[in-house]
């Protein structure tokens, strides 16, 4: 990334009036243009891709932004989103109040919106937390954050409920994008986050995606497989998906399967791979181990159906018992003839592993034949089976090929599933039995749906069972190293995982949560099963605040609308799907009274007292060592702090944080609204940043120091940054400082890395044997979903997302050009189920599921999408197709990720 | 007349909330969609843009920054495979941009950072292979919210 750009070079890339000095000049000082606008680095605001780009401001506003040729991501190139990074500040619409519901001068849940200060909004804020805290204690406040979280907002978040309040409910949308991913890694590895990095595009000789349609979500990935498809004809692109998507316009081969038969497919092509020889013998004895777990474990739906609608109880039934149909049977390795009631014992222990044996990992691969897994699995009822099976035999090749390095990519198809955890893992159980894993070129690879997914809401531990770099709360090690940082009294920390996002809907439903507030996602409209939770937000005693910087479908069940600030309103940081972390200097100011999020979790935290929320504390359910059954001790502030000390003080302006001065050379004039508003003499983003960095050095999630970052030739570093450098295959001796010297391969995570031996029927008697180093080759059977299309719903549903808008279409929908491209969610529909409805496209049709109903327009021929007979697919983006009313909300009993690509629908005729 | 229904209400929400002693707004007034969270919408009916190319004046840009939209009708020319690209196919000319022709691909599109540090080739560069990743299509729908963004 040394390289020096000329005049000419830049003129070329498109900087047509950029105005640069001699030849040689650096882009990092990009001239200011003849118009007097000045650049600067940053980064995309929307997908996992980590596009870099450059903004442009002239008086005190973004005027432009560009794909930066220097970014290794993008090469200057940038999505039809990335352009409107520009824009998406610019609604006229923008929050810049304050809004409280009230009547008669007060807050009245019942009442409208009325704009009122700051000091008013927190003060209903706090006294509604202390109602909800003083009846229920910490799991009785939530904070569901964001896969859009800055580092810096995602830590202090982490800080203020875990250290501050002791609660755990803290969740990010995230949970819907990618835990299924985590669960995968930690189980596999004993680590979080992916092996390989984006040049294995360019280095691998297959691409194969599943469940990820790459030329929709993440384009400017697509373009890099694109061109080196183009370039070289031995390269090959294969597509499995269950309807024929973008990514397929580009493919060689393009397999269409039936919704849940991942699972399958890839136990076929573990078959395939033994079958044939193809085990990597060396590197599996080295580095691996075989494993497998429970196969009984529910689908995550609620446990009663207290709550349900009438129809949704045939379902929820699921959850309790199975009654394993003749292919599932067959799939476990059972005597189909036999009995196949089957209870979900381990509905409540699906993370539970243990080692098998070779022996019994390949006899439970036994009934995958090519026969068996084409028939349960072929996704297109038009397309002969002896073509299904020819391209299942095709991607069986590709893999076995010792010749060929091959990458497996993957998004929501695998992450948002009731088997999620499973699918993830029998993508590294594949490449692993290869030994095509952690090399150049090859691996399977977990593309994340967000900006900073995996810089926040993994790294940072936002998650309801997470602390900062991979910690657990339910590990006594994790927690003491957390309160030594925080400098807190040993046992403050909260030892039982808080409620994950969809379990915090369901306990606002319960009245179980009766204060939530929402950062950078809008939960109301992403969450399944939506009907329950706009029900329980709106008529039940809670209250809801929704911090965001348009008017969201979220902010309408509110009861407190905060306006927050934009992404280049404020300093931030991304961590990307290749662990490249990117920060941005504040380029703009917020409007009107829209404040950061960091400025709002600040200036909350000055309200509360050390003996408010570190009192002895009831935490129903609670079960540790060292801990009274269902409680927290009281802990005793230490160290200088006193019981009248508050959060903010306690936890944010530390000595050290009040160390690192505000103004810094490094913003280079730039200004800092969370230390204007808050009066600063210290920079909070670097602070946090600084401390946060603290948690991951030294163990293999080192970050580089906060100015490092900034440096003008640097466009983000992959973690671990080790004396500077980055790290592009971990796991790797070659490439990765803690893989150890000599080892070849070191898979040196240690989550989950002492298990009990066993055979596929479950663990035996004996003490758990150390698998240090090692990476685990799971079985995973196949097993259908929790829902299945039926005489009433008869088609499948799929949901998920287009190019030109971002999650639930609050940004984007505000860009005249993307909104005009694509302005509301279609319904897409097979012509022959369109017209067995009556349905033609561009009319208007009911789709209804056991939860709920709405209306879309139907698409059928053309477009992007060419779903089979059986299958609609609808974008969620638009809260004016509310498709979350219909889908289902089960979940990965492992990950708690909701299955967002399945359920059962029907559609019919709007009269 | 639904759009205009909705800006005309999304107006009155805006003025509500900028005045001193603003009414009070109703939860359904608020966002992209003026209905309750509990009601059920009728999505409006819209058309993608029908023209041929070169049938119509091309539309103004909103900034000489952000990628043209596509002026005509995309059907017959989609999907984009690696054997065939229509837009490639009528684009990749020399330029300048001549009356009644279709309009050039600028330089940059010539530029391949990925492989040769910005060399210009003398075709694409095939990152910029799939145009409608960034060049979006249109339809007759109107703006549900107005943009105050300003080059």
């Amino acid at each position: 990334m040394s390289w020096k750009l000329t005049r000419r070079q830049l003129l070329e890339a498109g900087f047509t009036t950029a105005v640069v000095g001699a030849a040689g000049v650096p882009l990092p000082v990009l001239p200011a243009e003849a118009k007097g606008w000045s650049w600067d680095k940053g980064v995309c605001r929307f997908c996992g891709t980590g596009c870099g780009i450059q903004i442009a401001t002239h008086e005190g506003r973004v005027v432009a932004v560009k794909g930066d040729p220097q970014s290794p991501v993008n090469r200057g190139l940038l999505c039809a989103k990335g352009y409107a990074n520009a824009q998406i500040q610019y609604g006229e619409d923008r929050l810049t109040r304050p809004l409280l519901r009230k009547k008669d001068g007060k807050f009245d849940k019942q009442g409208d919106f009325e704009p009122v200060s700051w000091k008013e909004a927190f003060d209903v804020m706090k006294a509604e937390w202390t109602r909800a805290h003083r009846a229920l204690g910490p799991t009785g406040v939530a904070v569901m954050g964001s896969g859009q979280y800055t580092i810096m907002e995602g830590y202090a978040a982490v800080k203020l409920v875990k250290a501050g309040w002791r609660s755990n409910n803290l969740d990010p949308n995230a949970r819907h994008c990618m835990a299924s991913a985590v669960a995968a890694f930690m189980q596999t590895f004993g680590v979080d986050e992916p092996s390989g990095c984006f040049d294995d595009i360019e280095l691998t000789d297959t691409v194969v995606t599943w469940g990820a349609n790459m030329a929709e979500m993440h384009p400017m990935l697509w373009a890099r497989v694109v061109d080196e498809r183009l370039r070289r004809p031995g390269y090959r692109i294969v597509n499995l998906t269950t309807y024929s998507n973008a990514c397929s316009e580009a493919a060689d081969v393009e397999i269409v399967f039936r919704p849940n038969a991942d699972l399958a497919i890839w136990n076929y092509v573990a078959r395939e791979i033994l079958a044939r020889g193809a085990v990597d013998k060396d590197f599996v004895a080295k580095h691996c181990v075989f494993a497998t777990g429970p196969a009984d474990i529910g689908f995550g739906l609620r446990e009663n159906d207290a709550k349900a609608f009438a129809a949704e109880k045939d379902v929820l039934q699921r959850q309790r018992t199975v009654v394993l149909t003749k292919e599932e049977a067959i799939a476990r390795g059972l005597d189909p003839a036999g009995p196949r009631e089957r209870p979900q014992a381990a509905a409540g222990a699906a993370q539970k592993h243990w080692l098998i044996s070779f022996e019994d990992f390949e006899r439970a691969l036994q009934p995958y034949t090519l026969d068996f897994v084409a028939g349960l699995a072929k996704g297109d009822p038009d397309e002969p089976l002896d073509q299904f099976k020819a391209k299942l035999k095709l991607l069986a090749d590709e893999y076995c090929d010792p010749g060929r390095k091959t990458v497996s990519f993957w998004t929501m198809g695998f992450n948002q599933h009731t088997r999620g955890t499973w699918v993830n893992e029998q993508a590294y159980m594949v490449h692993l039995l290869l030994g095509k894993q952690a090399k150049p070129g090859q691996g399977a690879f977990s593309l994340t749906g967000q900006p900073s997914a995996c810089g926040t809401a993994r790294e940072v531990g936002t998650f309801s069972h997470r602390l900062p770099a991979d910690g657990q709360v339910d590990d006594p090690r994790d927690r003491a190293h957390a309160e030594a940082i925080w400098g807190l009294p040993p046992r403050t920390l909260n030892p039982k995982p808080g409620s994950h996002i969809v379990q915090m809907m369901r306990d606002l439903e319960d009245g179980k949560i009766r204060w939530l507030w929402v950062q950078v996602t809008n939960p109301f409209q992403s969450t399944a099963n939506a009907n329950h939770w706009i029900e329980a937000a709106r008529k039940q005693d809670n209250f809801i605040v929704v911090s965001d910087v348009y008017p969201t479908l979220s902010c309408k069940v509110a009861d407190l609308i905060l306006p927050s600030a934009m992404i280049f309103e404020k300093w931030g940081g991304y961590g990307n799907a290749e662990r490249r972390t990117q920060l941005w200097r504040q380029q703009v100011q917020p409007p009107g009274e829209a404040r950061t999020d960091l400025w709002q979790v600040l200036e909350f935290s000055k309200r509360f007292t050390l003996g408010e929320v570190w009192g002895e504390q009831p935490v129903p359910g609670l079960e540790a060592e060292g801990f009274d059954k269902g409680k927290l001790p009281a802990v005793e502030p230490a160290g200088g702090r006193t019981a009248a000390t508050t959060l903010y003080d306690a936890l944010f302006a530390t000595p050290e944080a009040l160390a690192v001065k505000w103004p810094d050379k490094v913003a280079k004039g730039k200004r800092n609204a969370t230390a204007e508003a808050g009066k600063l003499a210290w920079f909070p983003e670097k602070a946090l940043f600084e401390e946060y960095r603290k948690f991951g050095l030294g163990h293999g999630h080192d970050l580089a120091p906060f100015d490092l970052y900034l440096a003008d030739d640097v466009r983000g570093l992959r973690w671990p940054v080790v004396g500077g450098k980055e790290t592009a295959w971990r796991f790797n001796a070659d490439h990765d400082p803690f893989a150890a010297k000599g080892s070849g391969f070191d898979f040196y995570g240690t989550f989950a890395k002492k298990l009990p031996k066993g055979d596929l029927a479950g663990p035996a008697p004996g003490d758990p044997v150390p698998i240090p180093g090692k990476a685990k080759i799971f079985f995973r059977p196949w097993q259908e979903p929790p829902e299945l299309p039926d005489a009433t719903y008869d088609l499948w549903l799929c949901t998920g997302r287009v190019l030109e808008h971002w999650h639930s279409g609050t940004m984007t929908r505000r860009v005249p050009q993307l909104h005009a491209a694509v302005p509301e969610a279609l319904l897409w529909l097979h012509p022959k189920d369109a017209e067995a409805r009556g349905l033609a496209a561009g009319e208007l049709a009911w789709i209804e599921s056991r939860r709920g109903k709405i209306q879309a327009r139907v698409a059928t021929t053309g477009g992007r999408n060419r779903v089979p007979r059986g299958l609609v697919y609808v974008p969620w983006f638009d809260e004016g197709v509310f498709i979350n009313k219909v889908a289902l909300d089960a979940t990965c009993p492992i990950s708690k990720q909701t299955d967002f690509k399945k359920c059962a629908v029907r559609v019919t005729r709007v009269a | 007349m639904r759009t205009l229904a909705a800006a005309a209400l999304l107006l009155a929400a805006t003025a509500a909330l900028a005045a001193d002693k603003p009414a009070p707004v109703k939860d359904a007034q608020l966002g992209l969609s003026k209905a309750s969270v509990f009601d059920v919408p009728s999505p409006p009916a819209f058309k993608a843009e029908e023209g041929a190319p070169g049938a119509g004046p091309l539309p103004r840009r909103i900034s000489t920054e952000i990628p043209p939209v596509i002026p005509h009708a995309v059907a017959d020319f989609l999907p984009i495979t690696r054997e065939q690209n229509s837009c490639i196919d009528c684009h990749e000319l020399p330029g300048p941009k001549k009356k009644g022709e279709p309009t050039p691909l600028p330089r940059s599109h010539y530029a391949d950072w990925r492989h040769d540090q910005g060399k210009i080739l003398e075709k694409h560069a095939g990152g910029r292979w799939v145009c409608i990743s960034c060049h979006v299509p249109r339809t007759d729908a109107k703006p549900l919210v107005g943009s105050r963004f300003r080059p």
